[in-house]
């Protein structure tokens, strides 16, 4: 119960979509933590590829093409669209950051608060591989004129 | 005996942990008040645990179970999770494995005395990035180039450059980044992940929570839309127990 009271205390910060509370914790609960070597370590098939599958992100013939039409497509009388990176990363030497800190900020709530919350309505039975399934097309590259936007589904209400 | 689910590692002299645990679901779906911690007379570290079950899988609820027992925990005392799927062969075996890391257990309990872990994915809009890097010099000049002859070669060394364009960007934002943030830390771990600008678990004390979301919070604003940021935790020390 600890889990939830500090959700309904604190506003989330950072919202997750539904299976990305867990998704954002499970490179830690399944890569991170300690293990020693006396235990047994339960063989989870299926369950470990969810952490590496995400990384594959490959510099490919098929990655250029597509970096060029995505250029090539671009108008550069219209490159404002970027000001903010640019600006960002622009400014190394200077810490317009620093002291700005305004006040008091909720607190941040764990992402699986959100998912205990949001799961307990009966859907927890799901295997997790179904999860990563859903997950998944988000997480690679999609051409950039199509990319859907991440993060922002319909469901995710602000409660 | 039968095998023991291991949750983590609790040191004796902190806050007994019975209260917290009383109420959770056990990994394997094993009755409520079924966690609860081992320890023996003398040891300064307690395990906790509960029946392993004959099966486990790591489906959703327990992996979710997992977390939240390691979540109720750590809101109270110093913690050192387990991977998720951690067994133990039975009781004697848990304790005198207890026993022989008895001192490294308690050392690393000590350092993260009132430490958190946060964890802080920044996925970039890539849309954004080949704008910035579409203005790159030598992605104009490949332009140029492949606007005089469009054969598939330049478009290939105009699809590169704007490769190393958008890569140059994506470190000097993680710089930038880190460089902003690690001063609030304890300390940090690269968690990598291409598909990420910055993907990184920071150790920090727990009264500085705040400040580092406050300041995630303004980079959020300095970043938007160009790099999305989640933000989540507070955590138990997952990424700072190991190696």
């Amino acid at each position: 119960m600890t889990a939830m009271t500090a959700m309904t205390q604190q506003p989330s910060l950072s919202r997750s979509p539904r299976s990305g509370s867990l998704y954002d914790v499970l490179e830690l609960i399944l890569d991170k933590g300690l293990v020693i070597d006396v235990y047994v370590r339960v063989s989870l098939v299926g369950i470990e590829l969810l952490t590496i599958d995400a990384r594959i992100v490959i510099a490919s013939v098929d990655t250029y093409l597509h970096f060029a039409e995505a250029v090539n497509r671009l108008d550069l009388t219209q490159t404002k669209d970027s000001k903010p990176l640019d600006e960002f990363i622009g400014n190394m030497t200077e810490k317009g950051a620093h002291g700005k800190t305004k006040g008091a900020v909720g607190g941040v709530t764990s992402a699986i608060s959100e998912g205990v919350h949001r799961l307990r309505g009966g859907d927890d039975d799901d295997d997790s591989r179904d999860s990563h399934n859903g997950r998944q097309p988000a997480r690679r590259r999609a051409p950039a004129g199509d990319r859907p936007r991440r993060r922002r589904p319909a469901e995710d209400d602000e409660s | 005996m039968p095998a023991l689910y291991v949750y983590g590692i609790v040191g004796t002299d902190q806050p007994a942990e019975a209260a917290e645990l009383a109420e959770l679901p056990a990994v394997g779906g094993a009755p409520a008040g079924s966690v609860r911690a081992v320890g023996d007379v003398g040891l300064p570290v307690r395990a906790v645990v509960s029946p392993a079950p004959a099966d486990l899988r790591g489906k959703r609820r327990d992996l979710l179970a997992h977390q939240r027992v390691l979540d109720a925990l750590a809101e109270q005392r110093a913690v050192l999770p387990m991977r998720f799927g951690v067994v133990a062969t039975d009781e004697p075996a848990l304790l005198a494995s207890l026993r022989a890391s008895a001192d490294r257990y308690t050392t690393l309990l000590r350092e993260l005395a009132g430490q958190v872990e946060l964890n802080l994915k920044a996925s970039p809009d890539e849309q954004q990035f080949v704008t910035s890097a579409a203005q790159d010099p030598a992605v104009l000049a490949a332009r140029q180039a492949a606007r005089r002859d469009g054969s598939r070669d330049r478009q290939m060394q105009l699809g590169q450059a704007v490769a190393a364009a958008v890569a140059r960007r994506r470190e000097l934002c993680r710089a930038r980044m880190m460089e902003l943030l690690t001063p609030l830390v304890t300390r940090s771990k690269n968690l990598g992940g291409e598909q990420y600008v910055l993907n990184a678990a920071f150790l920090i004390d727990r009264t500085a929570v705040d400040t580092f979301a406050s300041r995630v919070e303004e980079l959020r604003g300095q970043l938007s839309p160009a790099v999305e940021l989640v933000l989540t935790g507070p955590l138990p020390p997952y990424s700072f127990v190991g190696d």
